[in-house]
């Protein structure tokens, strides 16, 4: 450190006697040769601000290096003919300003709108009558309209909740009427064989029962409750 | 300074096109260790010092054309380098707010982890009882003990009157005085 400033040290001493005699010599050091590159670092630094190519080139020579490379093409002759081709065109779109345009129109009438309104308005009506009558027709008929085979002809039978007495007794007494071998014989199922267990009378039970051995029938006749035992056996 | 052009020179030739780069080397060469020393006093550590010393030069070339010379270059130049290193200390504390890597206890700390740090020894004390001081008084201390500099031009500098600054370098004085003897 070079001599110090008398004046100070003085006004050093009348303040703190114990601060003027400090060694005022700094205990940290800077990097040997550091203030004779500082210059040139600086401006360096300023040379690479001023001028981005250097700039880059200091950052990052790969990237400085493929700069000026282009990686799209582009058609021979463009930029020579580009200025002609902007002034034609612009020439051109300002005679399609001044002719009628060609592009559809869309009208923006109030009246079709109201049109388009009503028409689905009714179209929704329709679908939501129908709609109505179709739920409504389905819970009348609940208990299902069904048809019941009977002799000839075809009895309809509705719910009993929605028939008439009238019609059940009417019902009735077509059955009552009709032969029950005559109901039989409609089915087809039916054949010669299978009838014959219905031609029976007291003769042919008789017969039958006379085949049976007396043994057997005591057998039945003892596993029948007392109620149910009625008639004899012959 | 001894062996360097006078700064009314220095910016005439500054303002010749192929004179500006050898211009501001010189003027570079003849302040560059005091700027260091008064910057590096401040941050402490020397890679924040150069960072601060080259930034603060970049400023001074790209406002030494409209430098005023009613002015002094000397206490124009410190007072950018003064300003460059509380915007950098501001920045540091910022960092230490968001940064677990940053040091909490701020100055006192990187002085602690410089080279050679000794906690006994007189010239470390004295460092730790700068940092200890409010910015203001610690400027104010380092320029008159340090650099010398009169009050007339730290007034430049700091924009604060010469008596202000008077007062404030006895309180530093005195808090420093305060530290050694009770540390």
């Amino acid at each position: 450190m070079t001599k110090r400033d008398s004046n100070i040290t003085r006004e050093l001493k009348a303040i703190s006697p114990a601060v003027a005699n400090l060694d005022p010599t700094l205990p940290y050091t800077a990097p040997t040769g550091y203030f004779d590159c500082l210059p040139d670092q600086v401006l360096g630094r300023i040379r690479e601000m001023e001028n981005p190519q250097q700039e880059i080139m200091g950052l990052s020579p790969l990237l400085a290096g493929l700069k000026g490379q282009t990686t799209f093409e582009l058609p021979e002759g463009y930029f020579t003919n580009v200025s002609d081709r902007v002034i034609r065109r612009a020439i051109e779109t300002g005679n399609q300003k001044s002719s009628p345009a060609t592009g559809k129109l869309v009208s923006m009438s109030t009246t079709r709108n109201w049109a388009k309104l009503a028409a689905a308005a009714v179209i929704t009506a329709v679908i939501a009558g129908s709609a109505w009558y179709f739920t409504r027709s389905s819970n009348e008929g609940a208990g299902t309209t069904r048809e019941l085979a009977a002799g000839s002809g075809t009895v309809e039978v509705k719910d009993t909740l929605s028939v008439s007495d009238e019609a059940l007794l009417s019902f009735l007494d077509e059955t009552e009427a009709l032969p029950v071998d005559d109901m039989i014989l409609e089915d087809d199922s039916f054949n010669e064989e299978s009838l014959a267990i219905l031609d029976l009378n007291e003769n042919r039970i008789q017969e039958m029962l006379e085949e049976i051995p007396d043994s057997d029938l005591q057998e039945y006749v003892s596993g029948l409750p007392e109620e149910g035992v009625s008639g004899s056996m012959n | 300074m001894q062996g360097h052009p006078e700064d009314h020179e220095l910016l005439r030739l500054f303002r010749l096109p192929d004179q500006k780069e050898k211009a501001f080397t010189s003027i570079i060469r003849k302040y560059q260790e005091k700027l260091y020393w008064h910057i590096r006093r401040l941050v402490i550590h020397h890679e924040d010092a150069n960072d601060v010393l080259q930034n603060m030069f970049i400023k001074v070339w790209n406002g030494l054309e409209n430098f005023r010379e009613d002015a002094r270059l000397y206490t124009w130049l410190y007072r950018i380098a003064t300003n460059e290193s509380l915007s950098y200390l501001e920045q540091l504390k910022k960092r230490a707010v968001t940064s677990i890597d940053a040091m909490p206890g701020g100055t006192s700390d990187s002085l602690a982890a410089e080279k050679g740090f000794d906690a006994g020894k007189l010239e470390w004390k004295l460092q730790m009882a700068i940092q200890q001081l409010p910015e203001k008084q610690r400027i104010v201390f380092n320029l008159r003990y340090y650099d010398e500099m009169p009050y007339e031009q730290m007034s430049q500098v700091l924009e604060t009157s010469a008596g202000a600054l008077k007062a404030s370098y006895h309180h530093a004085v005195k808090k420093i005085e305060d530290y050694i003897l009770n540390h």
